[in-house]
């Protein structure tokens, strides 16, 4: 089985299972709890194996759901399934070559499912199966039988060019786990009003694993494992970022997600803390700066961003260049330690002056002004927390008073940016799991978002989907 | 290190910090709440949430009166947002804020 690989096809599911699929493999085993995505599973790997003409017929063998609950459930199916081709115990021929059939097992007996799954496999070379569920199938079997029948169906697949994906709910090892090339375990845990969903490579013969633990959501009924790419892939041509306008008293974050998340973007006047995990890149929440940044002066408006002391000017710089005009960028102004003109210096109030002097020289037109200061390294100046607050309070009104959107990064160890998080208008937090960037919006709440870097319009991006 | 030019009206700031928490808390219960709050106070005491700071019973009583039992619950968690500052002139509104 080779697969035709599609030209910048990057889907996370084929970039994990197609190696498999391509090798001599003929059986996986997917098992998780009631409510974990095993069909979900299943299914998008039928798609998947369609689409890449690695299978020509596909069977879904359903214990316990119909063809049109199914279809409720994941209409993405109709795609590759179709009505004509439900089979029953009556009419197991009547599907089309070529297309996807679904086989109503609910009313049968598992010997007569066993028939029917042999002779779909023997008459159909280089077909899929899916046996949702092998326990329920299996139950009727005592344990000999179980393992025989396990084995024909695994020798007949391998010998017709054929695989077969076994989907299980018992968390126990059984004797499929150890007839099948490959297993997976999908889970699912609640913490924090978030439903983390962890995908698990348990074996995959032949097959390199270069991570055995990922992090998944079920958003929009399709299995969506969350990209971990923590870098941006090289340019060799940068487009101007597109900005996008949003509405009135409000100012776009520039990603349409996180307006659409935020209700319309950052409203007018906000302070907006973003907490960040220590172990997190710089690139996630400077991604996230500079589409705010380079939506912003792309709109008329400025930016004023405060550099901490250990980060050069052009960390922000080298994510805006190149994507907003030359006469744009000079509504972007740096304060920092290696700057040129006005650095900051180790006077702490002299650098307080820097900075509000040049607020004020931006605010003398009525253009919005986005702002952003690294709390940990810039503003926790002092080990009076009195001080560090009346900053920010000073801050805060006028940020308010102006209507502009002041964006305060800190990590997670800041315990003392209690003050910022209680009255801030907008609290997002960055994290990572399994590798996985997550950005969670506690205020609003808003759920939790797994993050993906992107340059899909030629510039640095980030794209969220929704945990569910 | 922007900071060390603010030696000043310490007190000023942390009433102001006090009621900014308040007012975030009750916006976080429900966004409409802030009115009704800063209307019941004004109405019984002549007063507002910025003064919450120097009368925390005008704001537990307004508490109290809109949302019953489940005030406790609000008064809470501004006592915790309060503490989170670690601030010693704030133990006296704490421990007057009841619960």
């Amino acid at each position: 089985m080779q697969l035709v690989k599609q030209k910048n096809k990057t889907h996370v599911l084929e970039k994990v299972f197609a190696p498999y699929f391509e090798g001599k493999s003929h059986s996986l085993l997917i098992k998780g709890q009631p409510g974990t995505g095993k069909t979900t599973l299943a299914l998008e790997l039928l798609d998947m194996l369609k689409q890449n003409g690695l299978t020509n017929m596909g069977f879904y063998v359903s214990t316990r759901t119909s063809f049109n609950s199914l279809c409720l459930q994941y209409p993405w199916a109709k795609r590759f399934m179709h009505s004509e081709n439900i089979m029953s115990f009556l009419n197991s021929n009547s599907y089309s070559s070529g297309s996807s059939a679904v086989i109503d097992a609910r009313m049968g007996t598992a010997d007569g499912l066993q028939d029917l799954v042999i002779n779909a496999l023997t008459t159909n070379k280089n077909s899929l199966i899916i046996l949702d569920s092998w326990d329920s199938l299996a139950k009727e079997f005592d344990s000999n039988k179980r393992i025989k029948m396990e084995k024909s169906i695994g020798t007949i697949s391998e010998t017709q060019n054929g695989c077969v994906i076994f989907i299980s709910e018992e968390p126990a090892e059984s004797t499929v786990d150890y007839l099948v090339d490959g297993v997976v375990t999908l889970d699912r845990k609640k913490s924090d009003a978030v439903t983390m969903r962890t995908m698990s490579i348990d074996k995959m013969r032949a097959t390199e694993i270069d991570k055995s633990q990922m992090v998944y959501t079920l958003y929009d009924s399709h299995f969506n494992i969350l990209n971990n790419s923590a870098q941006h892939k090289y340019l060799n041509e940068k487009k101007l970022f597109d900005p996008i306008i949003t509405r009135p008293g409000y100012i776009s974050s520039g990603n349409s997600i996180l307006d659409d998340i935020l209700d319309g973007g950052f409203e007018s006047g906000s302070v907006v803390f973003l907490e960040l995990d220590q172990s997190l890149s710089d690139v996630i929440p400077t991604t996230i700066l500079s589409n705010l940044i380079s939506n912003t002066i792309r709109s008329n408006g400025s930016a004023l961003v405060v550099a901490p002391p250990d980060k050069p000017s052009t960390n922000i710089t080298k994510f805006v260049d190149g994507y907003c005009s030359d006469s744009e960028l000079k509504n972007l102004h740096i304060l920092s330690y290696d700057s040129d003109s006005s650095p900051l210096t180790m006077d702490p109030q002299k650098n307080y002056d820097i900075f509000n002097n040049k607020y004020a020289q931006l605010k003398k037109n009525a253009f919005p002004t986005v702002i952003s200061i690294d709390y940990g390294k810039t503003i926790q100046g002092t080990t009076n927390p009195k001080k560090t607050n009346q900053f920010l309070m000073n801050q805060m009104r006028q940020i308010r008073k102006n209507n502009d959107v002041c964006m305060i990064t800190s990590t997670t160890q800041q315990t003392d940016s209690s003050f910022c998080k209680s009255i801030c208008d907008v609290h997002m937090n960055l994290s990572l799991k399994h590798g996985s960037v997550l950005l969670q919006t506690l205020r609003p709440f808003s759920g939790t978002f797994g993050m993906s870097l992107s340059v899909e319009n030629n510039y640095p991006q980030y794209e969220l989907i929704k945990l569910v | 290190m922007l900071l060390e030019k603010f030696e000043g009206d310490f007190d000023e700031t942390t009433s102001d910090m006090v009621s900014q928490i308040v007012a975030k808390t009750i916006i976080d219960v429900g966004p409409a709440l802030l009115e009704q709050v800063n209307t019941r106070i004004h109405k019984n005491f002549n007063s507002d949430i910025s003064e919450c700071f120097e009368h925390p019973q005008y704001l537990n009583s307004a508490l109290k009166d809109l949302f019953g039992d489940s005030f406790l619950g609000i008064v809470q968690t501004i006592k915790l947002r309060v503490e989170g500052l670690g601030l010693d002139d704030t133990k006296e509104f704490v421990s007057m804020l009841g619960v």
